[in-house]
């Protein structure tokens, strides 16, 4: 889907760029080698609110988006009665809305925008023990607390939309290892190393053998600081300083352009 | 309770596949069954209209098909039960939300282990034990 909205933002941006070439420049050069344009300096600023505007906009529409097709998924599945141990559990780990569901798989996960609740399936409380269910649960109540799963999609909406900028998508999934790492420190606080590192062993494994790709993320990090390792320092590579000043250029040069429609219409 | 799980399991289809699979998995036509026997129990659907609903059937798995020698046509045997269609249908479910929704709109607890180092692997595992 990243991938996907990228394209077509790309694709929209490169129409924009070509098509305002094309109607004031003539193919003769960049729109940035043009002159002011008229009148200066509304039209500037008529073509960045409008640019703005169409990003905020985007980025709006994809966080509903990603927000209802997790809702939609989680929708989907049956639930069935939080059974005695899952009420423990929760009550251990300050949990309030949890729910659970008919699935054998071992899955727990934080779902919801605004009032974010927890699913957790039946196959995971056959597979942990109550120490390590209450480290998985008091994990995803810290998602809760904080609302992570909104903060996630509007992190992911602005790396898509502001895809020119790589340093963005770079930084959104720093924020996602962050949020993953203050989660399971609350999970050490609530019960313990052990059965924290117990939990992500039996789960990690599961996803081992199910192929899940998408789950590749904290996993090091987590790992070292439930070891008590030290954690690796985090710096922003080159290319994505070197690319994001090309987006920025091109940014600017669109702009531009748009600026110049807006002058001659 | 046979009978909720069935309606569980057909609520998983589409309405043409769902009629179909109602009259497979509620005995109407024998264990081994052509397009044709299926026809005779809904006879206002045309025949190539149940035959490229149950070839599709097939392909998801959910029938087994066996060309009957000499003949164009295939014979089916049902593949599943209602409750294991549930079931494996939940697991594909999973899978599915696990491979698109993992980092986005569900925070999923686990992380996958397999790109750890074999001795960060081990530690791991024997501090899960203690």
């Amino acid at each position: 889907m990243k991938r996907y909205a990228g394209l077509i933002g790309g694709a929209t941006l490169l129409g924009l760029a070509c098509g305002s070439w094309l109607t004031t420049c003539r193919l003769t050069g960049t729109c940035t080698s043009m002159a002011l344009p008229s009148p200066w300096p509304r039209a500037v600023v008529l073509a960045g609110g409008a640019l703005f505007g169409a990003m905020t906009i985007a980025w709006l529409a994809r966080v509903v988006w990603i927000l209802a097709q997790g809702a939609r998924a989680v929708r989907r599945m049956q639930r069935t009665p939080a059974p005695s141990p899952l009420a423990v559990g929760a009550a251990h780990a300050g949990a309030s809305r949890v729910e659970c569901v008919t699935v054998e798989a071992p899955v727990a996960f934080c779902h919801g925008g605004l009032r974010p609740s927890i699913l957790v399936s039946a196959g995971l409380l056959n597979q942990l023990s109550p120490d390590e269910l209450v480290a998985v649960l008091a994990h995803e109540q810290h998602h809760v607390r904080r609302r992570d799963p909104l903060r996630r999609a509007m992190q992911q909406a602005m790396a898509e939309v502001l895809f020119w900028l790589p340093v963005i998508d770079w930084w959104a999934d720093r924020r996602r290892e962050a949020s993953e790492l203050a989660a399971d420190r609350a999970a050490i606080r609530y019960a313990g190393r052990s059965p924290l590192a117990g939990a992500l062993w039996k789960l990690g494994s599961y996803l081992e053998t199910q192929g899940a790709a998408a789950f590749a993320g904290a996993a090091e990090l987590r790992a070292a600081q439930v070891l008590g390792d030290e954690l690796p320092g985090q710096r922003i590579p080159t290319p994505l300083w070197v690319g994001s000043a090309a987006g920025i250029l091109f940014a600017l040069n669109s702009a531009w352009c748009v600026a110049h429609l807006f002058g001659s219409a | 309770m046979a009978q909720k799980g069935l309606n569980r399991a057909l609520a998983l289809f589409g309405p043409l596949e769902a009629r179909i699979m109602r009259v497979i998995w509620s005995g109407q036509v024998g264990e081994r069954f052509t397009v044709r026997d299926i026809q005779q129990e809904m006879s206002e659907l045309a025949y190539t209209t149940i035959m490229t609903t149950v070839v599709r059937l097939a392909a998801k798995g959910l029938l087994h098909a066996r060309a009957i020698s000499q003949q164009k046509a295939h014979e089916y045997r049902v593949a599943l039960t209602p409750d294991e269609f549930v079931t494996r249908s939940s697991r594909q479910d999973v899978a599915q939300l696990v491979r698109r929704y993992g980092e986005a709109a569900l925070i999923a607890f686990a992380a996958r282990i397999d790109g750890l180092d074999p001795d960060q692997k081990k530690r791991l595992r024997e501090l899960g034990k203690q």
